[in-house]
């Protein structure tokens, strides 16, 4: 997804999927700050997350905000 | 004598007037009566589905106990981990689906919050990872995972009674 997301706007539909655990969510998209460096404002704009469970989007902005990926 | 006369006459002039005032009466009366069953019907289904999502989160925490009282080696060890996944997606879309239909008041938005909370706290590492320990049940995990249905399972509780109070 990164080097995606370098190029173009990325849209990521989670529906479909029977299961998805937080620490993979977290890896995926607070990885996107903690490993590649990137801003969350700047995923912000160019990252589109849907999916048919609020819940999902919700949490995957919060591992990509979260202010503990300064720290990691 | 004139007050008999009176009220007959004014029940002569006024006829037309107070036939449409007992149809409006009538009218707002099965109004208000069809509004306060829609609601006792509402408050009956929204009560039945907050036990149901309560009682299928807290069979998550069994769940959890029998995965990680099993090494990942168990043959059954992918079976009991999807059933979890399944059961903590069925939990999330009902109460997405319960918030969405009596969150009036925003009455259910702990519970969505608290949604969040379970999901992390069961889906966390080391679940589904091959590398993972047995785990006791009072390990801090299961524990979160126990803390994280309580919450949800009170802010439903909590968004029932601010919905119907």
């Amino acid at each position: 997804m990164y080097p995606a997301l370098l190029k173009e706007d990325v849209k990521v539909i989670l529906d479909g999927v029977l299961t998805l655990g937080s620490s993979f969510l977290d890896e995926a998209f607070g990885g996107l700050v903690r490993a590649k460096g990137m801003k969350p404002q700047e995923i912000r704009k160019k990252l589109t997350i849907s999916s048919e469970i609020d819940t999902y989007v919700d949490r995957i902005w919060s591992y990509i905000e979260d202010p503990r990926n300064k720290a990691k | 004598m004139k007050i008999l006369l009176a009220v007959g006459n004014f029940f002569v002039v006024y006829k037309d007037l107070l036939i449409t005032v007992t149809w409006v009466l009538a009218a707002i009366s099965w109004v208000v009566t069809n509004k306060q069953a829609n609601r006792r019907e509402l408050r009956k289904e929204t009560r039945s589905e907050i036990d149901a999502i309560s009682k299928a989160a807290a069979e998550v925490i069994s769940k959890c106990r029998k995965y990680y009282s099993l090494p990942p080696s168990d043959p059954e060890d992918d079976v009991r981990s999807a059933e979890i996944s399944f059961e903590v997606k069925r939990v999330l879309i009902r109460t997405e689906r319960l918030s969405r239909r009596v969150g009036k008041n925003s009455a259910f938005v702990k519970a969505k919050t608290a949604c969040g909370d379970f999901f992390d706290a069961v889906t966390q590492d080391p679940f589904q990872s091959k590398n993972r320990g047995v785990l006791a049940p009072g390990s801090t995990e299961l524990r979160l995972v126990e803390a994280g249905v309580h919450r949800l399972i009170d802010a439903l509780e909590e968004g029932f009674t601010v919905a119907f109070k």
